[in-house]
């Protein structure tokens, strides 16, 4: 029956992952609720808070709950750098935190590999010790519940290998829902849902053993309590011990909180499985609600376990268990056995899936890939070679973990391993936290800073494990590695007043975090990892995410808004947009509740592919504010959003400066334009349409700034100046745009030709257009070709068509199923990058004429929001500088594909 | 203008409550309930961890009000 059961639970656990996905694929994904996200937090919570909390407060008193309390204290702090971590990520496409520490360090690869290395022997252990703790909590429910359950199975059999058969079913899980697609970045709804579902299993259940326990075999807490006062060897139980008991709290503290932080399984719930920064604003009480619940009645259970096994050999660990069974309560033990598997299924299920990701990407496929029969046979074919790279890795990491439980862990106490864990992912953090907030930290500290930590935590906490299961001389552990004392893996330097994980706690930070900091100094920071740094720690200027509808409590007249949507995109397309929104909403559109919000939205959207998403929230502003009663807060409110100080008189100047510039620009180019032929006078004409738009916006600010005076602040000026600046740039791009074109045209163009990494550009590029791609949700696949050579060429020119063809796809790309790849290819002499999208295609006959100026697709219904009509024109131009090509290939109302081919070899070109 | 907020501002705020919560969980405060006393038959140590605990949720529930009611 047991056998049953297990499976039974294991088949619901299936079942709601899949409709967990199923419901996503229609939707209604349950991930967006932000209680579902906190509950996925609480997989921090595993078999070890499920058996090893009660096991340790049998043995020690209170000291397990600084791994609860810790966490919930931080938490605070961890809103602070989850929020950024979660905004560096997301516009990075970062899926682990290998990938995410190599990639703030200059993409060190050797830092990948470092901290995938590190996570793989701190968590392979801490999965092992899920894997024992079913197996041990089975043989315990199945050796009292007798042979009447086992259906006549030969018990020894299944006794042995229940480990197995969980570690089985879990590779089969994740598996199924942890690789379903290439992209790391995608999101698995499906376990998602499964880990908040198994967190209320684990809770329930616990709390089930809680009230039986004080309230069934005692008259309550109070009266556990009372009889623990009466046994004097319970005493010490009560408090901390007076020598080191206070110390070792505070680093226990401390090595929680960093662990909750930096842990890969962590990392993945609250990072990669995030949908919205705004869900951590719920999670800072909801968890340490669950926390607290969940470790209510450890305590009371372990007094009563001391109590009721008086004199009697049980392991503390498993009085959840043992206590129900006394009672004769086997359907509370099943219960609590089934709690025990939620919370060892939930880490391992994740754990897994992080672990998997990271041992592929940073270990596994840059070795395969590097050999050129793997690389000739897959090269199309990469995705679905990553996905099966990835399960293998899977059921690598599973089989590792198996055979640790199999050998090391047989006789190791089931903290002792999870603390030893959390001091390895502890050193993480200087590496973490240096790197979002402290532009000097540098790849030779990181590096440096993590090998010497990973070497004290080996030393002294591994090392001494392996001494105890045999495999070392026990001299070590008395007078030191040869002979030194000062060396002894206990009391390194002779440090003997600390708790062992205390102890390697301190020595590893220490010596991680001074390396960091001390090599950081001493070192500067060169090239792209000065770039990273700077993206990293100041990430808030360098992405800007939606947040929510502002718009709440703003009256607005619609009539305001149609007109001012006329005049931003002229008369023509201001009517065609508004007849859109009344088609949608129907006849009655005026009479529908929440309608003129819904339309300011609208508006905003709109007007951000015209004139920029800050812009456009402050035009709209701006109508908003003249209506009667409005809080004049609400409009500063918006305007105010993620805001760089910098000086006002800076401002000013910058801004006249750039005036002037475009204003020379423009005599310029008037002057030329004068003087070319008639056949520019549509050209002409295009352009001044075109630079209406920034000039509109330009003078409604300042018209806000001049009306305003008074009653604005220096720093809602400074935001308006800044837009004034962002449009004036704007126009100053459009005139380079034409200027450039022209200079190409007239073959004075000079390319400043230089060895790039390509990748580093079209990532560039991506980032660029990360938030046009958002608003859309479009979906993003990239093929990198790996080990490809530095390419020839003159850097911002190409990111200047790559970041062309990109937005082309996102304009024609459907909204929400639109699709963009993006590839490069080596082919030997050349490179070749393709930019496909499944918007509405190319017809044949003009595949050519594309790359002319102004060209527009006569049988296109939308007009281009956004862009010059150059942009084709200019890049071809830009690539056949380059010596490259540039086609498109198309399948109308199936998709379309840039491809652009850049020689390997400009020798002899300026 | 009234109640503008920062986002620098709310950070440090944010951290000066960690630094307060981990100062309030740590030794010294912890030693004053770190003593053979009981209330009721509870040991002062696991009620004020327990207590604190609560209250602690509490303030972060406010907290948690705050920042949706802001971003």
């Amino acid at each position: 029956m047991l056998v049953i059961l297990s499976i039974s639970y294991l088949i619901v656990l299936f079942a709601i992952a899949y409709w967990g996905e199923h419901q996503a694929r229609k939707g209604k994904s349950l991930v967006y609720n932000p209680y579902v996200f906190s509950l996925s937090l609480t997989v921090y919570c595993t078999a070890w808070t499920y058996y090893g909390s009660v096991g340790r407060a049998a043995q020690s008193g209170v000291d397990f709950l600084t791994i609860y309390i810790g966490p919930s204290l931080a938490l605070p702090l961890w809103w602070i750098i989850m929020r950024k971590i979660i905004r560096i990520c997301k516009t990075r496409n970062i899926t682990s935190i290998a990938d995410f520490i190599s990639y703030r360090y200059g993409k060190s690869s050797v830092l990948g590999v470092l901290v995938t290395v590190l996570s793989l022997l701190g968590i392979i252990p801490y999965i092992a010790l899920q894997l024992k703790a079913v197996s041990v909590s089975f043989n315990v429910l199945a050796a009292e519940s007798g042979p009447v359950f086992f259906l006549n199975l030969d018990q020894s059999y299944l006794f042995e290998d229940s480990a197995f058969y969980v570690m089985l079913v879990m590779a089969l899980f994740t598996i199924l829902f942890g690789t379903r697609s290439i992209e790391a970045s995608e999101r698995h709804d499906g376990i998602v849902t499964a880990i908040a579902f198994e967190s209320i299993v684990k809770l329930l259940a616990f709390l089930a053993i809680g009230i039986f326990v004080s309230y069934e075999l005692f008259d309550g807490i109070q009266d556990i309590f009372a009889q623990a006062r009466a046994r004097p060897e319970l005493s010490p139980l009560f408090q901390l011990s007076p020598q080191g008991g206070m110390s070792s709290w505070f680093f226990m503290s401390l090595s929680s909180i960093l662990a909750f932080m930096f842990l890969p399984r962590q990392f993945q719930v609250t990072v990669v499985e995030n949908v919205d920064p705004r869900q951590l604003n719920k999670a800072i009480w909801v968890f340490p609600l669950y926390l607290f619940l969940i470790n209510f009645f450890v305590i009371p259970i372990a007094m009563a376990g001391r109590l009721v096994f008086e004199g009697v050999q049980v392991d503390a660990d498993l009085y959840v268990l043992t206590l129900p069974l006394r009672e004769g309560n086997l359907g509370l033990a099943i219960l609590a056995y089934l709690g025990g598997v939620s919370a060892a299924t939930s880490m391992i299920i994740v754990s897994t899936t992080a672990l998997s990701v990271m041992l592929s990407n940073n270990l596994i496929m840059p070795a395969l890939v590097s050999i050129p029969l793997i690389k000739r046979r897959y090269t199309n074919r990469l995705g679905q070679f990553l996905i099966y790279i990835r399960r293998i890795c899977i059921l690598l990491v599973l089989h590792l973990s198996y055979t640790f439980e199999k050998t090391i862990a047989q006789d190791t106490a089931l903290v002792s391993i999870g603390l030893i864990s959390f001091v390895a992912i502890s050193q993480f953090a200087p590496s973490m936290v240096g790197g979002i907030y402290w532009k000097r930290a540098n790849r030779m500290g990181a590096q440096v800073g993590l090998i010497l930590g990973f070497l004290v935590w080996f030393y002294c906490l591994v090392f001494p494990t392996l001494i105890n299961a045999g495999y070392f001389t026990k001299d070590w552990m008395e007078e030191g590695l040869l002979g030194l004392s000062l060396l002894r893996p206990f009391a390194l330097f002779g440090l003997d007043s600390l708790d062992a994980i205390s102890h390697a706690l301190f020595w590893s930070l220490l010596f991680n975090t001074s390396s960091l900091v001390g090599l950081s100094l001493l070192f500067p920071t060169r090239g792209t990892e000065a770039n990273q740094a700077e993206v990293f720690v100041n990430i808030e200027q360098y992405s800007s995410t939606y947040e929510g509808n502002l718009y709440g409590n703003i009256k607005v007249r619609i009539p305001d808004i149609e007109s001012l949507l006329k005049d931003f995109l002229g008369p023509q397309r201001g009517y065609e947009v508004m007849q859109k929104f009344k088609e949608f909403h129907g006849e009655d559109w005026l009479k529908k509740p929440g309608i003129d919000v819904n339309l300011m939205s609208y508006a905003e959207k709109i007007l951000s592919g015209a004139i920029g998403v800050a812009a456009s929230k402050i035009v709209l502003a701006s109508i908003a504010k003249e209506e009667e009663g409005v809080q004049i807060e609400e409009v500063y409110r918006i305007v105010k959003e993620s805001q760089q100080l910098i000086q006002l008189n800076q401002q000013l100047r910058e801004k006249s400066d750039a005036l002037e510039r475009s204003s020379v620009q423009l005599q310029d180019l008037n002057e030329r334009l004068q003087a070319s032929d008639n056949q520019k006078n549509e050209f002409i004409s295009t352009i001044t349409h075109e630079m209406r738009t920034p000039l509109t916006s330009i003078r409604a600010f300042s018209e806000i700034l001049y009306d305003n005076d008074e009653e604005l602040d220096t720093r809602e000026k400074q935001q308006f100046l800044k837009t004034i600046i962002k449009e004036t740039n704007r126009m100053e791009r459009l005139i380079n745009q034409v200027l450039d074109l022209e200079k190409f045209e007239s073959g004075t163009m000079r390319l400043d030709i230089q060895n790039t990494d390509l990748h580093e550009l079209v990532k560039e590029s991506l980032a660029a257009v990360y938030q046009l791609m958002q608003d859309k949700a479009i979906r993003v696949d990239t093929f990198y070709e790996p080990n490809l050579p530095e390419v020839p060429l003159d850097r911002d020119r190409v990111l200047q068509v790559l970041i062309n063809l990109l937005s082309n796809a996102i304009k024609f790309s459907p909204k929400d199923s639109g699709i963009i790849r993006v590839q490069t290819l080596n082919m030997g002499d050349y490179v070749q990058i393709s930019v496909w999208d499944n918007g509405k295609g190319i017809s044949p006959e003009l595949k050519e004429i594309i790359f002319e100026k102004f060209f527009q697709a006569k049988n296109q219904n939308i007009r281009k929001p956004k862009g010059s009509g150059l942009g084709l024109a200019i890049s071809k131009k830009i690539i056949q500088y380059h010596r490259g090509k540039i086609w498109v290939d198309s399948q109308p109302s199936e998709y379309s594909c840039f491809y652009i081919e850049l020689p390997l070899n400009q020798v002899g070109y300026n | 203008m009234a109640r503008t907020y920062k986002t620098t501002q709310r950070s440090q705020l944010l951290l000066v409550l960690t630094l307060l919560f981990g100062v309030f969980f740590n030794y010294p405060i912890l030693s004053i309930f770190n003593k053979e006393v009981f209330w009721g038959n509870i040991p002062t140590l696991h009620g004020f961890l327990y207590a604190s605990w609560i209250l602690l949720i509490i303030i972060l529930f406010w907290v948690s009000r705050r920042l949706s009611k802001n971003s």
